[in-house]
C-alpha cells in the first residue's frame, strides 16, 4: 500500500501569499498612519506573531504530519493541525471520485481528490498531479470491480 | 371497425389515460398563487352585477382570459405529469412537461410514504412519496399527489411480498403517546425559563416600549385582578409560546395516535395519524441505523423513544423518525427483538467511567462560571440595574449547570462497541443521550481524533459515520486511545 504525502510546493506558494498580504496590509496600514493616534505597530505586530506562527510551525507541521494511503480495499487519512485525526474509509462505501485538477496543478501541487460517499466525504489534498490521477484512478477502479461483481451476483 | 367498438376503444383509452394522471386538485396546486388575486374580485364583481353574465364579461373580459390562460396552462402541466407501474418499478414523468422521467426499480426503494391530509381526505386524494438511498434532485425521487385508489395500487404493488408472510406488530400505547407527544412537542421544560427571561429583558430594555400597543391590553387584563400584577409582555409571550405548545402537542399527538409498526417479509409497516392518516413502507436492509434517545429527565423515569434513520422516512416537515415513540427500558429490547430480530442486544467493549468524570465536566463546569463573570462586568457598567442583572445571571446559569448534569451522567453511559456485524455507540450529544446501533455495511467512514489535551491524556473522540443523504455521525467522546485503536483494527477499520 502505497503512502501519498502533500507536495511542498503548495506551502511555499502559501508562504509567498501570506507575505505578500501582510506586505499590502502593511503599506495600506502605512496610508492611514497619520490619522491613527497610536503606532500601528501595536495592530500589526500581533498579525506578524499569528502569521509568524501559522507559517513556521502550524503549515510545515500539517505538510509534514499529513498523508493519505490508498488500496482497492480501503482509503486511510492522517491529517490535522491542533486536532489531529485518522480516517478510515472502506471503498466499498465510495459512490464517486471527484478530481481537481487546477490549471498549472503540475507545478503548484493545488490538486484535489474527493471520495464521496453516503454520509461522508474524504477531502485528499495538495496531491501532485500525477498522484491525484493515480488515487482517483486506484479508486475508480475499486468502485468498478464492485460494481461488476454487484452485477454478476445479481445476474 | 365498428362505431361502438370504436366508441368502447376510445373510452378506455381514455379511462388510462386519466388513470394514470395525478389528482385533479394538483390542477389548482400549478395555477400560480396571483390567480386567486384576479380570482377573488372578479366573483365579488359577480356577485355584485347579480350573477348578469353578460355584463359581467363585458367588462372583465381581460381577466377572465388572464385566469383561463392561467388554468390552461395549469391544466396542460396536470396532463404531462404522470406515472408507469410495471412489474419491478414505477416510472413517474415529472417536471415541466413531464421532461424529467424518474423510473425507481421496488428493489431500491428505502422508504415509500403515503400521506393523507384532512382535506385530501375529503377529495379522496394522496401523496405519494418514494425515495431511495440516492440524493434526489427533488425533495424525494418521485412524489405524487394520485387518487386514493391509484396510491393503494402502487402501495398493494410494493408491499406483495409480505402476503402470506407472518406479521409482527408493535403497537404503541395511548398513554405512552400522550408522554411522546408532551416531551417531543417544542420544549416543555425550557417554556418556563423562557418566560422569566423574557421578563428579565422586559424589565431591562422594554420600558418605554410598552405604553401605546399595551394600553388597550392593560385594560382588559385588569379585569382580573390575579393577572394585573403580572407584566404584560410575560402574559403575551406566555400566551404565545402556550398556544404554540399546546398546537405543537395536540398536532403531534394527533399525527401519531393509533402508531403501529409491523415488521413483515423485509419491510417495516407503519402506520399513524387520527386527523392525518400516514403508512410508509421502510425496506428493512436499507435502514442506516436505530437510535434510542433519552433526555436526563427521560433517563431518571427510565423510558426510551427509539427512532429509525432510513432515507426518505421522517424527512418530510413535521414529521419525526419513530420506530417506537416511547416505551419503558424494559419494554426496548423486548420490542428492537420483535421488530429487528438481527440486531445484537448492546454491548460496549470500551467504556467511559469514573476516571473520566472530570473529562466530561470541566468544560461545562467552566463555562457556567461565564455568566457570572459577564454579570459581574455588566454590574459595574451598569450599577442601578443589580436586580435585573442578577436574575438573568441566575437563569442563564441553571442550563449550563444543568448541561454540567447531564454530562456527568454521560461519563458512566459513553461506550462503544462491536458485535455480529453491528455497532454500537452510547453518547451525548448536548443534552440527549444516544443510543445508536449501525450495521457495518451501513458506516461509511471511521475517524478518531485528539486535540491536545487528549494527547496528553491518552484519550480520544471516535467519530462514526453512517450512510445518509447528508453527513451524518456520531462521535463518541473521552474514550481510551490505545483501546480505541485496538478495537478498530480488530474489526478491520485500520485508523
Amino acid at each position: 500500500m502505497r503512502k501519498y504525502r502533500p507536495s511542498k510546493v503548495p506551502l511555499v506558494i502559501i508562504w509567498i501569499v501570506l507575505v505578500a498580504l501582510l506586505l499590502v496590509i502593511r503599506y495600506a496600514v502605512n496610508l492611514i498612519d497619520a490619522f491613527i493616534p497610536f503606532s500601528v505597530n501595536y495592530i500589526l505586530m500581533p498579525l506578524w506573531i499569528i502569521a509568524a506562527l501559522f507559517c513556521l510551525l502550524v503549515l510545515p507541521f500539517y505538510f509534514r504530519k499529513a498523508y493519505f494511503t490508498v488500496s482497492s480495499k480501503e482509503v486511510t487519512a492522517c491529517t490535522g493541525l491542533i486536532i489531529t485525526a485518522r480516517h478510515f474509509m472502506p471503498t466499498t462505501s465510495i459512490k464517486s471520485v471527484t478530481t481537481i485538477i487546477t490549471p498549472l496543478g503540475s507545478i503548484t501541487g493545488f490538486n484535489f481528490v474527493v471520495l464521496n460517499s453516503l454520509g461522508a466525504n474524504l477531502l485528499i489534498p495538495f496531491m501532485s498531479r500525477k498522484d491525484a490521477m493515480e488515487i482517483s484512478a486506484i479508486v475508480n477502479s475499486a468502485v468498478r470491480t464492485r460494481e461488476r461483481n454487484e452485477k454478476s451476483i445479481n445476474a | 371497425m365498428r362505431e361502438p367498438e370504436k366508441l368502447k376503444e376510445k373510452r378506455s383509452w381514455l379511462k388510462s389515460f386519466f388513470a394514470h394522471r395525478q389528482h385533479p386538485i394538483r390542477i389548482l396546486s400549478y395555477t400560480t398563487k396571483y390567480m386567486w388575486l384576479l380570482a377573488i374580485p372578479l366573483a365579488k364583481y359577480l356577485i355584485a352585477a347579480r350573477f348578469n353574465f353578460q355584463s359581467w364579461f363585458q367588462a372583465h373580459w381581460i381577466d377572465i382570459l388572464t385566469i383561463c390562460v392561467i388554468f390552461g396552462y395549469a391544466f396542460i402541466r396536470w396532463v404531462f405529469v404522470y406515472y408507469e407501474l410495471e412489474d419491478d418499478c414505477i416510472v413517474a414523468h415529472t417536471g415541466f412537461f413531464g421532461i424529467t422521467r424518474t423510473k425507481v426499480y421496488f428493489s431500491e426503494i428505502s422508504t415509500m410514504s403515503l400521506c393523507q391530509g384532512y382535506f385530501f381526505r375529503l377529495i379522496h386524494a394522496c401523496s405519494i412519496y418514494i425515495d431511495t438511498d440516492a440524493k434526489s434532485l427533488q425533495r424525494a425521487d418521485i412524489a405524487l399527489d394520485l387518487t386514493k385508489k391509484r396510491a393503494f395500487e402502487i402501495y398493494h404493488t410494493a408491499t406483495e411480498k409480505c402476503k402470506n408472510k407472518p406479521k409482527y406488530v408493535y403497537h404503541s400505547r395511548k398513554s405512552y403517546l400522550m408522554i411522546f407527544s408532551l416531551l417531543f412537542s417544542s420544549t416543555l421544560s425550557g417554556m418556563i425559563l423562557v418566560l422569566s427571561v423574557i421578563y428579565e429583558a422586559y424589565r431591562i430594555v422594554g420600558r418605554e416600549l410598552e405604553e401605546q400597543f399595551f394600553r388597550r391590553v392593560n385594560s382588559e387584563i385588569e379585569k382580573f385582578p390575579i393577572l394585573s400584577s403580572v407584566p404584560k409582555y410575560i402574559l403575551i409571550a406566555g400566551g404565545a409560546l402556550a398556544g404554540g405548545w399546546l398546537i405543537s402537542f395536540l398536532a403531534n399527538l394527533m399525527r401519531h395516535w393509533n402508531f403501529s409498526c409491523t415488521r413483515c417479509a423485509d419491510l417495516f409497516i407503519i402506520r399513524s395519524g387520527i386527523g392525518s392518516r400516514r403508512r410508509h413502507v421502510l425496506y428493512r436492509d436499507r435502514v442506516n441505523y436505530i437510535d434510542c434517545q433519552q433526555s436526563l429527565l427521560m433517563k431518571l423515569c427510565r423510558i426510551t423513544s427509539v427512532s429509525v434513520y432510513c432515507t426518505g422516512y421522517g424527512k418530510r416537515r413535521l414529521e419525526i423518525s419513530a420506530l417506537i415513540p416511547i416505551t419503558t427500558n424494559n419494554q426496548v429490547d423486548k420490542s428492537l427483538k420483535t421488530l429487528m430480530p438481527k440486531v445484537p442486544p448492546m454491548k460496549s467493549d470500551i467504556s467511559t467511567g469514573m476516571s473520566d468524570l472530570m473529562r466530561f465536566v470541566t468544560l461545562p463546569l467552566l463555562s457556567s462560571t461565564l455568566p457570572f463573570i459577564l454579570g459581574r462586568i455588566a454590574l459595574y457598567i451598569f450599577p442601578n440595574w443589580q436586580r435585573e442583572i442578577t436574575m438573568l445571571v441566575v437563569l442563564t446559569t441553571i442550563p449550563l449547570l444543568w448541561l454540567a448534569a447531564v454530562k456527568a451522567a454521560a461519563a458512566f453511559t459513553t461506550s462503544i462497541g462491536f458485535e455480529n456485524g453491528y455497532c454500537t455507540m452510547s453518547y451525548c450529544k448536548w443534552y440527549g443521550f444516544h443510543k445508536s446501533i449501525a450495521a457495518l455495511d451501513r458506516v461509511s467512514m471511521v475517524s478518531v481524533m485528539q486535540n491536545p489535551l487528549q494527547k496528553i491524556s491518552r484519550t480520544c473522540n471516535v467519530r462514526i459515520y453512517t450512510n445518509s443523504e447528508k453527513t451524518d455521525y456520531h462521535t463518541v467522546k473521552g474514550l481510551n486511545y490505545d483501546k480505541v485503536i485496538k478495537l478498530m483494527n480488530s474489526n478491520g477499520y485500520m485508523v
